[in-house]
């Protein structure tokens, strides 16, 4: 009897035991939690390159008692996965969330992001550039906070052994890029992605906006300069001037860096990067060049939204009044190579002589073109696209049929988003 | 208060109740609850990008998704990845196993190498094999070249089937070191005059593998196969970043992620996920039925 | 035992060398790649590190929050694996040993969970813990791993349990032991082999995840260790060598784990498998 009752006594003291370590586990979770959650506290989600440095947001916290955690994601996808499913389940992920334009169509329809016309002040929506693209039917879903255009850079050196000028056309790009791969000078001269962005680029400089006014598609017409992209791309890879790698490893810019080839989608300010010897071995040559053709391109720019379910709008609003200040806008550009919105200091900057490749730049200012991404279907066309050109860069099928493929694919959806 | 407790916890319906109780409550909310009204969403028209026009369909999405051209090539994927994943993971686990189960020095070493690929996480797995297959300036291509196997770079994920063998041979990499273990538990039950005897008796290697090793482990080879199939069917980490929504490699999970993250069409998700979730169920099912006609119940 | 000859034994050890090898090339390249720095890992794949430097291991750990991020992962990984094991071994004990009702369908219905894709209910799943409060907390994501890890613990440890002579059992019963005692002091002890196997395929699953802490977890504070790796993940990032740094810091607990854990695993393992 009593062996029994003292083996019931340390049965029961075991599991109390592990009980007692699970309470305990479970108190200090949650008291984390309490500590953390005492101060004001804002929670901004972005991905590494809108993410201010640790000094500059322990001043922000001095200067106005908020507390700012930062959720990095790496990835654009990512991002958008947590604040739908969130925005699903009717929280907000994130009191801040960095809207990257490709995202904007999306966000707004789907009810994640507020508007922010009442919020927004219009002195500060004045100072800053790229406005227009964050607004929908008039109403502002975000505020922008860096301007990005799409462009080529290249390496002049090559150029300068082929003793030849920047191609104006298309056609002289073409064969330019021939001569260097016959010449054995780079094996694949051009470094673009098998993906929807090569085709913009080249679409759009030819001339062919993609989409009018209604967003119905342009690049199905006969002859349009969305099926001559599309041809030219598809010989670029054909011909070996693009590397077969590109097709499944998108990601351009590394085999620019690396020096493997001459011309480069980049986007403005990738010479930040083309041109330190730290990170490419191209530098100093790296130059921009206006766009073949037309000249057109397109723009990536960010922008810093509310989320429509967040309690502290007004602080939100408040750290992204801060954000669009000098200081951080300086920041965004030293550490990340992204052009402030803020209009008085990107111009500061040019006085400044910081921005390399300034005069190219301006030029190609002049030939933006607006891409659809508001629409909230735009991010499914363009997954679409990406998805379409990739078999087409694998031979699977024909530029045409990827030209007609797409076209379909956007009547459709406007027709489901009617 | 305290000795009613004990009371209980000692009596066997006691103790029965007070653990059956809770967890099939606790797996009703965590496992049911989210089944149930997955299949109320993929009864419903829902795009998280248009959410207002959230409406009820029927079964419309099903037979949409199984009209789709996409979703037979994505079946077809999917089935080609299994069908390989399980030959390629029970071959060279039993093989491995077979190996790792004879003494030789060095042994505990080479056991605790062979589990290590099981340790990486997938989403980390299938960003080191992209590296390893650049094209551009990869591993691999750079120890082929050197040792002088290939005279250029390759791009070792352009070809489509290529990509997917690609995913499935990282799969394997990492999920074969399980199965190599679990296997090799069961070689080592076997006791070793069994064998002794079988070879007294005339027997040689290969007829000591098929009539009394095969037989002995087919209970444990039986829940490998099973395991083998319900995780490589529901690969999705290591694709996603090895090579992303590729088409080469848009298995039906791949192809259910775009559908409802990628594409906002949560309804259509929904529907797609609930027929990848009774095909595997009928597959876990009579698996497991077979199984219990070797061990009763 | 195979019993093989010399000759054959040659093979054996070939094969496994060759085995092993394919093992570490990417384990390998990680390594070498942690230590490079960015311009060396495209120029020279191939190569040593030239200047080896703990340089971004030490940018790695603090860009990504690493010791918060193992501490957060440790957490939940032990919470819930202890959570699970001990659970599904309580569950697996009443199936397998009291009759009830419904008996057969209650195994079957617990191994229902296998078959769903967690991330397809991820919707459904973020309702509910939204409702409970528990989006952004550790104890959410422990939960939903108690819950998980169900099914596949149960499916083995009722098997192994099935395997255990009943007479040591009525024995016990014989000498007026109560239930818990028996499950506790007799039947667990004795399927020892199969508890570390539920442990660390558990303890593996949950710290490798990713998709649950990535919708789940918002505050960096909470982050667990996959998240912190995955910023350097994106398309678009281009800091390789902070990314391998990170690599290498977050698979190195585990691997340690295993050396030290491997030897008691497979032994555990071999002391009464499935019969």
């Amino acid at each position: 009897m009593d062996k029994k009752s003292v083996l019931r006594k340390k049965k029961f003291g075991l599991g109390l035991r592990l009980s007692l370590l699970l309470i305990i586990a479970v108190v200090v979770c949650s008291s984390f939690v309490t500590s953390v959650m005492a101060k004001e506290r804002l929670i901004y989600m972005a991905p590494p390159w809108g993410v201010p440095s640790k000094g500059l947001l322990k001043e922000f916290e001095a200067q106005t008692g908020i507390e700012v955690e930062v959720t990095t994601i790496g990835s654009d996808k990512a991002l958008r996965d947590k604040v739908m499913t969130a925005t699903a389940g009717g929280i907000s992920a994130a009191d801040v969330i960095f809207t990257g334009i490709t995202n904007l169509g999306v966000f707004a329809s789907g009810g994640s992001i507020a508007k922010l016309n009442e919020i927004a002040s219009p002195d500060l929506l004045k100072g800053l550039a790229g406005v227009k693209q964050f607004t929908i039917n008039g109403n502002l879903y975000g505020i922008p906070i860096y301007q990005q255009m799409v462009m080529i850079d290249y390496d002049s050196s090559v150029l300068k052994k082929m003793g030849a000028p920047v191609p104006k056309t298309w056609k002289e790009f073409h064969q330019l890029c021939r001569e260097i791969k016959e010449r054995g000078i780079k094996k694949y001269p051009i470094t673009f992605g098998a993906r929807a962005w090569s085709w913009y680029l080249i679409a759009l400089s030819m001339g062919d906006p993609l989409f009018d006014e209604n967003l119905n598609p342009t690049f199905d017409k006969p002859d349009s300069g969305g099926l001559r992209a599309m041809r030219l791309l598809r010989d670029f890879f054909k011909e070996g001037l693009i590397s077969p790698e590109r097709i499944t490893n998108v990601n351009p810019h590394p085999a620019f860096w690396a020096g493997k080839a001459v011309f480069h989608q980049a986007w403005q300010g990738s010479l930040a990067i083309s041109n330190n010897p730290k990170k490419s071995k191209v530098a100093p040559y790296a130059k921009y060049m206006l766009l073949p053709d037309a000249h057109f391109t397109w723009g990536l720019p960010a922008a810093l939204s509310i989320s429509r379910f967040s309690r502290k709008k007004a602080e939100a609003y408040n750290f992204i009044v801060w954000f669009t200040g000098e200081k951080v806008q300086r920041y965004l550009y030293d550490a990340y190579g992204m052009y402030p919105a803020n209009k008085k200091v990107f111009a500061e900057l040019g006085k400044e002589g910081k921005i390399e490749g300034y005069d190219v730049m301006a030029e190609q200012a002049k030939f933006v073109r607006s891409i659809p991404y508001q629409a909230p279907w735009y991010t499914e066309f363009e997954n679409e696209t990406n998805n379409t050109i990739k078999k087409m860069a694998r031979g699977e099928i024909s530029p045409e049929e990827a030209v007609k493929h797409l076209a379909d694919f956007v009547y459709d959806l406007k027709k489901e988003y009617e | 208060m305290r000795n009613k407790l004990e009371k209980i916890i000692n009596s066997e319906k006691g103790l029965a109740y007070l653990i059956l109780v809770p967890v099939t409550v606790l797996i009703f909310f965590m496992a049911y609850l989210p089944v149930i009204q997955s299949f109320r969403f993929s009864l419903m028209y829902y795009n998280t990008r248009l959410p207002w026009k959230t409406h009820f369909v029927g079964l419309h999405n099903y037979f949409r998704i199984l009209s789709e051209p996409a979703f037979l090539s994505a079946f077809e994927r999917s089935a080609y990845f299994v069908i390989i994943a399980v030959g390629l993971i029970l071959s060279i686990a039993m093989g491995f196993a077979l190996l790792l189960n004879e003494r030789f020095k060095g042994r505990s070493v080479i056991r605790t190498l062979v589990i290590l690929p099981w340790a990486i996480p997938p989403v980390v797995n299938g960003f080191m094999w992209k590296w390893l297959l650049n094209g551009d300036y990869g591993f691999l291509n750079g120890l082929l070249y050197q040792l002088g196997f290939i005279s250029t770079y390759h791009p070792w994920l352009m070809h489509p089937l290529a990509a997917l063998n690609w995913a499935i041979l990282t799969f394997v990499w990492r999920f074969t070191p399980f199965v190599t273990i679990l296997l090799l538990g069961a070689l080592q039950s076997i006791p070793e005059e069994v064998y002794d005897s079988a070879k007294v008796d005339g027997a040689n290697a290969r007829t000591r593998f098929w009539y009394i090793t095969l037989p002995l482990i087919r209970p444990m080879l039986a829940i490998a196969l099973i395991v083998i199939m319900i995780y490589s069917f529901t690969v999705f980490d290591e694709i996603y970043t090895l090579t992303g929504l590729d088409p080469a490699t848009k298995t039906l999970m791949m192809y259910d992620y775009e559908l409802a993250f990628e594409r906002g069409q949560f309804g259509l998700g929904s529907a797609l996920a609930y027929m990848i979730a009774i095909f595997m169920f009928l597959m876990a099912y009579f698996y497991i039925k077979s199984i219990y006609k070797e061990v009763e119940l | 035992m195979l019993k093989l000859c010399k000759r054959e034994k040659i093979i054996v050890y070939i094969l496994l060398v060759i085995y092993s090898s394919i093992i570490l090339i990417p384990f390998f390249m990680t390594i070498m790649n942690s230590f490079k720095s960015m311009r060396e890992i495209f120029l020279l794949p191939f190569s040593l590190p030239s200047h080896p430097s703990f340089r971004n291991f030490i940018d790695a750990w603090h860009q990504a929050n690493m010791g918060n991020a193992y501490l957060n992962s440790a957490l939940i990984a032990f919470t819930s694996v202890i959570g699970t094991t001990f659970i599904s071994s309580l569950f697996a004990y009443a199936i397998s040993r009291y009759r009830f009702p419904f008996r057969r369908q209650l195994y079957m219905y617990s191994m229902l969970g296998l078959a769903f894709p967690a991330r397809l209910a991820i919707i459904p799943v973020f309702l509910m813990m939204k409702s409970l409060g528990l989006i952004d907390t550790r104890l959410g994501l422990i939960i939903i791993y108690i819950s998980v890890g169900i099914p596949f613990s149960v499916f083995l440890l009722k098997n192994f349990i099935d395997g255990v002579p009943l007479e040591i059992e009525e024995a016990a019963r014989i000498d007026g032991a109560s239930a818990w005692m028996i499950f506790w002091r007799i039947v667990l002890p004795l399927i020892r082999p199969a508890l570390a196997i539920v442990a660390i395929v558990r303890f593996v699953g949950v710290w490798n995840d990713f998709f649950f802490p990535l919708i789940f977890i918002n505050t960096r504070s909470k982050a667990t260790i996959t998240l912190a790796v995955s910023i350097f993940f994106g398309e678009y990032s281009n800091t390789w060598n902070l990314l391998f740094a990170s690599l290498t810091l977050a698979i190195i607990p585990i691997l340690i784990l295993f050396l030290i854990f491997s030897k008691q695993f497979i032994s555990g393992m071999t002391k009464g498998a499935i019969k």
